[in-house]
């Protein structure tokens, strides 16, 4: 009797574990075992051993494209959490308009609500160089003309910088949201008995609401910093990792090695390699703000 | 726990069970039309089609209005749910009375899986080939003999479609070679507009063009030369001067800012908005943007050659499906009679004033509804050149994904076109 009563709520889950293990952890022990193999006709023809991995090695887009992800994900990490953290000091210290303060939320958060795919396209037509809002505003105010337009995407060596601002304008509401919840859960006495102690804002951000909310910073770092790793759908529709592979993060390389060229062995061996990276990634991510933040915290 | 409990676990996971089931059902976009009901005692003849549109639905039911006792069965089906049916079908031996598929390697696959009847001299005695133009025609044979004829529109590339108003108002003359094309273009960008308009985003416009400029050195059996291996990539002098016009005209600033970035629907908007000059665009645009004229006069001229006195030595068209009889047919004579019916100059009127296009019928050509511009002799006489199916589909699959992306990193710069012709090489050596 008490055996059963300890199963029911996994059997309660059971129908979602099921979808979770058939589409999650079966595809990707799979992805392992492909990985060992070479494809023909869609499917797995011969055993080649670690090869795959050997010429993932080899591979300078491979390498290109690591990175870039790597780049991606720092500024994923770090920029949507600098921004999204003055938005929320802005919004939480700046005035007293508790309603204004909600309204400001809202509108920042907004575009949070939007699918990646639609910003990817909304942002595609915003840099466009002839048909995009960028040029359009420059041109009227007499900046550039429309035969020598600004191309944003024009140097391959910043492309990806371009490429990240639509990440910006959407991360940073996500970030701000947070960061606005944590702050208002910080006592006003504490900042009350800082401002008695003749502490200006500047001081108490930096004495008493950074050291607050610094958890929360590691979290929603931590959360950019896989959303980072996961980018896909807004590259593949904004730059498709062009121009040339100058935006082609690992994650759409292995797409197109996988989708388009039918390399599936190949493509398997770029995920496999993927998700040690991005579980090392994290665990010293976590390990390392975790330190620091005991460190400052003592 | 009671069984009551389990019962409906397992109620559950059958629910959930049942839902991709039903979703796989639902998705099967096959669609059928007969000519009579079932029960009629009439001669079937089966035809598998992706075309279908109300004009084309009505010319075949005519068909069984010339053929009353014919009950003809049309099963559509969309592009991509055929290519696996009717490959399963060939494999089988299960095809249909009258088929079809793409030209080139897949019209290939089903000629050399037996599912393609030999109708050379059938043709030879209705005189079929006076319908096409020699280019079209020979699209359908194989080693000297005609199993098929193309059925699809024609969007003919090798052009530039040019702001007219644009050129005369500044009077700028038209560009004839590589090198005038980056002349004439620093004086439209000092008038303010931007010259080439394409977009290379996705890849497959630089492979066209480069096929373009291939089509300028070499005839069509390049194609069959690399695919069978006899000729490397490495090994072409023709693909090594293609590819350094096509980066000049890049460094010259013959193409529009952005080229690289935008795809093809960007690069049609911009044209038509007049942010520039040109648009390398094939035929299709004008269906593709709704049969609509933008609001400047528009004429159409060759694409730039690599030299003066350069001419072309074929083409790459697009002209799919290719229509073809089953040798396994049971009712030969009745297959050939709809071949025949689907291939006569009224069909091709139908079907060009549809897709808004040309095709490949050339008395045809002159009754289809089509602006002035999509009719112009440098189109028109690209049916009677050798053709290439497109150079996006003319290779493996994989290789041309590979020749895509080095021809991205070649107009960036990041690669020269050796390497790169060695990248698609080692790729191609894998499939051939």
């Amino acid at each position: 009797m008490r055996r059963e009563s300890v199963l029911t709520p996994f059997l309660y889950l059971l129908p979602a574990l099921a979808m979770l293990f058939g589409y999650m952890y079966v595809p990707l022990l799979k992805s392992v075992q492909y990985s060992f193999f070479e494809f023909r006709e869609f499917r797995p023809d011969r055993f080649v051993g670690l090869t795959n991995y050997i010429q993932v090695f080899q591979d300078g887009l491979f390498w290109n494209s690591v990175s870039l992800t790597l780049q991606w994900v720092v500024m994923t990490a770090l920029l949507p959490s600098v921004s999204g953290l003055i938005l929320a000091l802005l919004i939480e210290y700046s005035g007293t308009g508790r309603a204004l303060a909600g309204v400001t939320r809202t509108i920042l958060f907004m575009p949070m609500m939007m699918s990646l795919v639609a910003v990817g396209l909304l942002w595609m037509l915003i840099f466009n160089p002839n048909l995009g809002l960028i040029n359009a505003v420059l041109n009227a105010l007499s900046i550039t003309d429309p035969g020598h337009p600004v191309n944003l995407f024009g140097n391959t060596r910043y492309a990806l910088f371009s490429a990240f601002i639509p990440v910006l304008w959407q991360g940073s509401g996500f970030a701000m949201v947070i960061f606005s919840a944590a702050l208002q859960s910080l006592p006003l006495e504490i900042r009350e008995a800082s401002v008695i102690d003749g502490a200006n804002k500047m001081r108490q951000i930096r004495s008493i609401v950074l050291p607050y909310i610094a958890r929360t910073v590691i979290i929603v770092m931590t959360v950019n910093m896989i959303g980072g790793f996961k980018a896909f759908d807004l590259l593949k529709v904004l730059t498709a990792g062009g121009p040339a592979s100058s935006t082609e993060i690992t994650a759409l390389y292995m797409y197109r090695i996988g989708f388009f060229s039918f390399r599936f062995g190949y493509s398997s061996a770029i995920a496999v390699i993927l998700f040690v990276f991005v579980c090392g990634s994290v665990l010293g991510f976590i390990r390392i703000t975790d330190a620091l933040y005991r460190r400052y915290e003592h | 726990m009671t069984n009551q409990f389990y019962r409906r676990v397992c109620v559950s996971l059958l629910v959930l069970s049942v839902f991709p089931v039903a979703a796989y059902a639902g998705s099967d976009a096959e669609e059928s039309w007969r000519s009579s009901t079932p029960t009629e005692n009439k001669t079937v003849l089966e035809y598998w089609t992706i075309i279908a549109f109300n004009e084309i639905m009505d010319y075949y039911r005519a068909f069984t209005d010339k053929y009353p006792n014919v009950d003809l069965q049309v099963t559509v089906y969309q592009d991509e749910e055929y290519k696996t049916q009717s490959r399963l079908a060939l494999a089988s031996k299960t095809g249909p009375d009258v088929w079809m598929t793409n030209t080139g390697s897949s019209f290939t696959q089903f000629v050399e899986g037996g599912g393609a009847m030999d109708i050379t001299e059938i043709s030879e005695s209705r005189q079929w080939h006076t319908r096409f133009d020699s280019g079209a025609f020979e699209q359908g044979k194989r080693d000297g003999k005609l199993y098929g004829m193309i059925v699809g529109p024609y969007f003919p590339w090798q052009a530039l479609y040019v702001n007219a108003d644009f050129f005369r108002e500044h009077e700028i003359p038209y560009p004839e070679t590589v090198d005038e094309l980056i002349e004439v273009s620093a004086l439209i960008r000092e008038k303010g507009m931007q010259p080439v308009s394409w977009g290379n985003k996705d890849g497959w416009m630089g492979q066209l063009i480069f096929g373009d400029y291939m089509m300028q050195l070499v005839d069509p059996s390049i194609v069959d030369e690399l695919n069978s291996g006899a000729l490397k990539w490495t090994e072409s002098e023709a693909m090594i001067t293609a590819l350094e016009a096509i980066v000049r005209l890049a460094e010259g600033g013959a193409f529009i800012d952005g080229y690289d970035s935008q795809d093809h629907t960007a690069a049609m908007s911009a044209w038509y908005g007049e942010k520039a000059a040109f648009m390398y665009m094939g035929a299709w645009f004008y269906g593709n943007m709704g049969a609509i004229d933008p609001p400047f006069e528009i004429d159409t001229i060759a694409l730039p050659t690599l030299e003066k006195d350069t001419t072309l030595k074929g083409v790459q068209l697009f002209a799919d499906p290719m229509l073809f009889v089953n040798p396994d047919t049971d009712v030969p004579e009745l297959a050939i009679e709809f071949l025949d019916y689907h291939t006569a100059p009224e069909y091709y009127v139908v079907s060009g004033n549809y897709f808004g296009a040309l095709t490949a019928n050339k008395d045809a050509n002159k009754q289809v509804n089509l602006p002035p511009y999509l009719k112009a002799d440098v189109l028109m006489k690209q049916f009677a050149l050798p053709q290439s199916n497109y150079w996006t589909v003319t290779f493996p699959t994989p290789v041309e994904e590979v020749l895509a992306r080095q021809l991205q990193l070649v107009l960036a710069g990041q690669a020269t076109p050796e390497d790169a012709l060695a990248a698609v090489e080692v790729e191609h050596a894998r499939h051939r």
